[in-house]
């Protein structure tokens, strides 16, 4: 997502929670400290399909708040 | 005492994120799927509410989720599109 | 009754020295005369935190040991270090630490208490002080009252360099030898620190000479280990070994060095008896000088960007030699294109070991079955076809036997991928994988995709016929890698 940011394409990338901690880290590390993952809740593994779409309704707008910028 | 480091100190200079549009109507987004099980479907979902705001999509997926996307997918979302979606890790 | 509070200036964390009218221009200020091995000083230091008047923490400890006890106590008023022979304290008389001294604005000493005692300091600071037991606890000697011989001993005592190393994290857990210069220069001896050997994920930090010296000296490598740690570090940055994935996933595996050639005796390298477990330098510490580089400077440091969820007990580091001398067969090396004289490490991705006893088989097919099935189990019991590489160390008895029965590694490795196989319907329940799923009930799955990924070694002592195979690593598109140990010394 990094790679993406840099060449200019605004990206929205998806983790489950556990992976707070380490997205933070690794944004540091990548050298964009700003940068901001969407979470779900974990586990995924064994949701049924209703259940996946609903993590996805879930998080929906806050994909949309990362792709785009507030009116000025 | 002085000892030497095994960490890289190297200070990276923080890079600015890409500009963001003010709205998702007539954008066009990349849904990457980073190949992890169930990611497939989750993007499904995704991609039909992106659809119902006024975006177009497409679809790529990586070789293998351990290793970062090959160039060429981050080229050919870079050339192809405006916005990215990507997931999901777990 | 007051007396006029000794003046003084004394180095501080707020990085100028602070005098004692500095500290009392605005209020009275609560002086904390404490010392690093003083119980009873780290309590008052938790305790007074809020004291309602300004708390001035006075060491009798170098300055960078203060800053760490006031950090690890949380206490957040100013820091100040008084060098020895603590004059400082000998100007008010201290007998014992901690003792609290209340300074008004006019610079007079209003009062002081020895020892913690919270009702005493309650009175004295006019604010509530904890409540929580102990309210009373006796303390150490100042050192001011310490004679010149012990005050000599004591000199540098205060600062704890094993324990600085855990403070900075640069460990695994287990002590480390802290890397001084002197230390990494007579590890690199003469070879140039910044050659760059790579680029490693997942903190994209540039892999030079001189930090894998520095992880070498940190694990307890003799100087003579180095070469065959920076061949380790060489293998895991080709790129497809995929250390970066390796070091941030969530299976177990960690890197496991299997070393071949003359190198082995050079440096005392254990191949036969306990060759897996604890006991040679050698061993431990060079297997635990490559999971350094991974974990400090690459960043896969367990817990953070490492999100293996239970580990292995083999990430402390896992190196060992082949025992060529005992096995009847192709080494590991010859096998993988090198020349028998040639000293060569070659680093697998792979889960800790399954012990396997067989002390019954009497033909080789039992015995290549056995071994076989106890792998069949690995990552989990069916996901058949594996998808990644099986590696097993092979006891001398049971080399011995397969020679002796006419086998080579060739023959064991075919007939083994042959012999371990199962009917699907068998395999679909639980984690299997995709092939399973499609295939018909009879049809049979074998263990592996193909043979090539049984690797065999020879390992272990003379007596007992326990080999083991290693959990593989899977999804990582790893490939085993051997590079030639890059210089001798």
């Amino acid at each position: 997502m990094v790679e993406l940011e840099r060449r200019g394409i605004a990206t929205a990338a998806v983790a489950t929670e556990p992976f707070v901690d380490e997205a933070l880290e690794q944004a540091r590390l990548l050298g964009m400290p700003d940068y901001r993952m969407v979470y779900v809740p974990h586990p995924v593994q064994l949701l049924t399909l209703d259940e996946l779409y609903g993590y996805a309704d879930a998080v929906f707008e806050k994909i949309v708040a990362r792709l785009t910028a507030p009116a000025e | 005492m002085e000892y030497v480091s095994p960490f890289d100190e190297r200070r990276r200079v923080a890079e600015p994120l890409a500009e963001r549009p003010v709205s998702l109507e007539g954008t066009s987004v990349a849904l990457l799927d980073i190949n992890k099980r169930r990611g497939d479907e989750f993007l499904d979902r995704i991609e039909e509410l992106l659809l119902g705001r006024g975006a177009s999509t497409s679809r790529i997926t990586k070789e293998i989720f351990s290793k970062p996307a090959a160039p060429e997918i981050i080229r050919r979302i870079a050339d192809r599109g405006d916005l990215a979606v990507e997931g999901l890790a777990d | 009754m007051s007396l006029t509070a000794p003046e003084f200036s004394l180095p501080s964390t707020a990085g100028a020295p602070l005098a004692l009218t500095d500290l009392h221009a605005d209020g009275p200020a609560l002086l904390l005369f404490v010392a690093e091995e003083c119980p009873t000083s780290t309590l008052a230091l938790r305790r007074l935190s809020r004291a309602g008047v300004r708390v001035v923490a006075v060491f009798e400890d170098p300055l960078d040991v203060a800053a760490r006890v006031a950090r690890r106590t949380g206490f957040d008023g100013l820091v100040l270090s008084e060098p020895a022979p603590y004059d400082v304290s000998r100007a008010y008389s201290l007998i014992s630490l901690p003792t609290a001294v209340l300074v008004d604005r006019a610079g007079h000493e209003t009062g002081r208490v020895v020892g913690w005692d919270a009702e005493a300091l309650q009175s004295l600071l006019s604010v509530p002080v904890t409540d929580e037991p102990p309210l009373r606890k006796p303390g150490c000697a100042a050192k001011n009252t310490y004679d010149p011989e012990t005050l000599r001993a004591l000199d540098g005592a205060g600062f704890d360099e094993l324990e600085e190393m855990f403070e900075r994290g640069w460990t695994d857990g287990l002590p480390v030898i802290p890397p001084t210069g002197e230390r990494v220069q007579a590890m690199l001896a003469g070879h140039d620190g910044d050659e760059l050997l790579g680029e490693m994920a997942p903190a994209l930090a540039r892999v030079t000479l001189e930090r894998v010296a520095a992880c070498a000296v940190l694990a307890g490598c003799r100087p003579e280990y180095f070469p065959v740690v920076v061949a380790a570090v060489q293998a895991v940055l080709e790129p497809s070994f995929n250390v970066g994935g390796q070091a941030v996933t969530t299976q177990p595996c960690g890197q496991i060095v299997i070393v071949n050639g003359p190198v082995r005796d050079a440096i005392g390298l254990n191949g036969s008896s306990g060759a897996l477990g604890p006991g040679w330098r050698a061993n431990m510490t060079i297997g635990r000088a490559l999971r350094l580089v991974i974990s400090l400077t690459g960043g896969g440091f367990p817990g953070r960007l490492d999100r293996s969820t239970l580990g292995n007990p083999g990430k402390i580091g896992l190196c060992f030699a082949e025992d060529e001398e005992v096995s009847p067969w192709e080494p590991l090396h010859v096998s993988r294109g090198y020349d028998a004289s040639q000293s060569v490490v070659t680093v697998f991705g792979a889960d800790a070991p399954l012990s396997v006893s067989d002390h019954r088989s009497t033909e080789p097919l039992e015995l290549a079955q056995v071994l076989g099935e106890a792998a069949g189990a690995t990552w989990s019991p069916n996901w058949w076809p594996l998808g990644g590489t099986s590696l097993f160390a092979i006891c001398p008895e049971h080399a011995r036997s397969f020679h002796e029965w006419g086998w080579d590694k060739e023959r064991v490795r075919s007939e083994m991928f042959a012999a371990v196989r199962r009917p699907a319907g068998t395999l679909r329940w639980g984690e299997t994988t995709p092939l399973v799923q499609r295939a018909s009930d009879d049809s049979l799955v074998d263990k592996w995709d193909r043979p090539e990924d049984i690797a065999l070694v020879v390992a272990g002592g003379e007596a007992g016929r326990y080999s083991a195979v290693f959990g593989p690593c899977l999804g990582m598109d790893t490939q085993p890698i051997s590079k030639e140990v890059p210089w001798s010394t």
